[in-house]
């Protein structure tokens, strides 16, 4: 798996959170400031990957938690921070699938098509291998 | 943005989904694609600045979308103005 799939920043994860204090470790308990400009490398469907992080805006917004993408104009929301990103990730991959199809089949707006190629400069899908025959 | 605002927007902009559980939906103009919006899901509600950002209109034409004094022919000529449907996406020269 490529390293870019998991890298999502630690200091958003809820995992984060549930490790212990260990002794001797130097390590410290962080604060979280928002916003937090994170990189964001995984969450995607598991047929897409990231050809690079994407820069992303977590905040709150209205007593939920927004992670914001201006360059593709879209974000995902919810009642953490994980669950922003999460649903952001899901976001994502519906919109490539979607803008992926329509390309082919020449049904994207100029603004859209343009949006899907900043997309691809992003997101690709991974290569499915054929079974093997018995 | 509450929940039944956005499905009183989704009606009247006549916007599609593929899967009812999609998260997103877009506007379609002449058989063509013309922009994108996140679907609220669960009981949370959307920032509505938000999706406001993503319809592309202001303050005042999102507040006539969700009170109905914006048609979705008044909408489509908004795009217009903002060129975000060409006479390239119309099919017309």
């Amino acid at each position: 798996m490529p390293v870019l799939d998991l890298l999502v920043d630690a200091r958003i994860s809820p995992v984060a959170f549930a490790l212990p204090l260990a002794p001797n470790t130097g390590w410290k308990p962080t604060t979280i400031v928002f916003p937090l400009d994170i990189q964001l490398g995984g969450l995607l469907d598991q047929d897409l990957f990231f050809h690079k992080p994407l820069p992303v805006r977590l905040y709150k917004s209205d007593g939920s938690y927004v992670g914001e993408c201006s360059l593709l104009h879209q974000f995902g929301y919810g009642s953490d921070a994980a669950e922003a990103l999460d649903d952001l990730g899901k976001t994502l991959s519906e919109m490539y699938f979607y803008l992926s199809d329509s390309k082919y089949a020449d049904r994207l707006s100029e603004s859209l098509s343009e949006q899907y190629d900043v997309l691809c400069g992003f997101i690709g899908r991974r290569n499915v291998a054929a079974p093997k025959a018995s | 943005m509450k929940v039944h605002e956005f499905t009183k927007l989704e009606n009247k902009l006549k916007l599609k989904t593929r899967n009812s559980g999609d998260r997103l939906a877009w506007f379609e103009h002449d058989g063509k694609s013309v922009l994108f919006t996140k679907r609220s899901h669960g009981n949370k509600e959307p920032p509505e600045n938000l999706i406001r950002q993503q319809l592309k209109v202001n303050e005042t034409q999102f507040a006539g979308l969700i009170s109905c004094s914006v048609t979705r022919d008044q909408y489509i000529e908004i795009l217009r103005g903002k060129k975000i449907i060409t006479s390239t996406d119309s099919g017309q020269l």
